[in-house]
């Protein structure tokens, strides 16, 4: 399953990404991104089960989840808030160092998933201080 | 985050939005392996996270498809034929091992590689009744590189 983040502002497809931090696309995507916390996402995530728990095809008593970039602490609070359906994770990992992120690191300890982090050796939004952390 | 079951790591040389190929910073050996990773998210695991981001899958045989079935039962052989003198009972061995493609008939066998390709292969069986991987051996490529020439039921290529 893969959400559609921003239909609350009415956004449907952001498409091409202007790499130009300036340029209007990638501000207009920061502005998206703060629009949304943990709380919200996790609403949304407990929404996708009760659909996914409707479909013969699904599988829900045991949960993977991906996160890229700023999802990846997404599928980190959806292992933490559903612990016992949430078994695996991958994250590809964008760390920031503001207090929610911080949490969901802290977060990890309350999991059953196994976990996994791949981090670019180079990246301005995650510093290897934060991502070995 | 200690106390929880995590592993992380750095991939040297890559930079923030590797893993996304319409990205100048694209490394797509260090994308695969996040691929590799994030399509071991089964609900019946065969290989576990460590694991999968180490291999790349080169190959998957449940089906009695006689070329794979060769293939499969080679890799077993060069596997563990490395070690033949330990065993009390080679040529016993060896006739188990030649039929190894035989267990596809109750999991189904995975052949992997390291992702850097110089290395070796490894066979993996899970078995579908216990949901349970095992590795069965490992062979250097020089035994065992090779990809099937055509995608059919029960054999995936994956990159």
């Amino acid at each position: 399953m893969l959400p559609n983040m921003y239909y609350r502002a009415g956004v449907m497809e952001l498409g091409p990404i202007n790499p130009d931090p300036n340029s209007p696309e990638r501000k207009q995507m920061f502005e998206l991104m703060n629009s949304l916390n943990v709380p919200l996402v996790m609403e949304d995530t407990n929404a996708l089960l009760a659909y996914a728990e409707t479909q013969k095809a699904a599988r829900t008593d045991i949960i993977g989840a991906v996160g890229y970039c700023m999802s990846g602490q997404y599928a980190i609070n959806a292992a933490t808030h559903f612990p016992d359906r949430v078994r695996r994770r991958v994250d590809v990992r964008r760390a920031t160092g503001d207090r929610s992120r911080r949490q969901s690191a802290s977060r990890c300890r309350k999991t059953k998933a196994e976990l996994y982090f791949g981090c670019a050796e180079t990246d301005v939004y995650a510093p290897q201080r934060l991502s070995t952390r | 985050m200690k106390g929880s079951n995590n592993e992380v790591e750095i991939y040297p040389g890559t930079h923030h939005g590797f893993a996304f190929p319409k990205r100048p910073v694209y490394n797509r050996d260090a994308a695969e392996r996040i691929g590799t990773a994030a399509r071991a998210l089964s609900p019946q695991p065969r290989l576990t996270l460590r694991e999968a981001c180490r291999w790349r899958i080169a190959f998957e045989f449940a089906t009695n498809r006689s070329s794979d079935a060769d293939d499969v039962n080679r890799i077993a052989v060069a596997a563990f034929g490395q070690f033949r003198d330990q065993y009390a009972d080679w040529p016993a061995m060896l006739a188990g091992l030649s039929k190894t493609s035989s267990l596809s008939a109750a999991g189904e066998v995975i052949v992997a590689a390291y992702h850097d390709r110089s290395r070796a292969q490894s066979l993996f069986w899970t078995d579908y009744r216990e949901g349970r991987v095992f590795r069965s051996g490992v062979a250097h490529h020089s035994h065992a590189d090779r990809r099937p020439s055509r995608q059919g039921p029960g054999t995936r290529a994956m990159p």
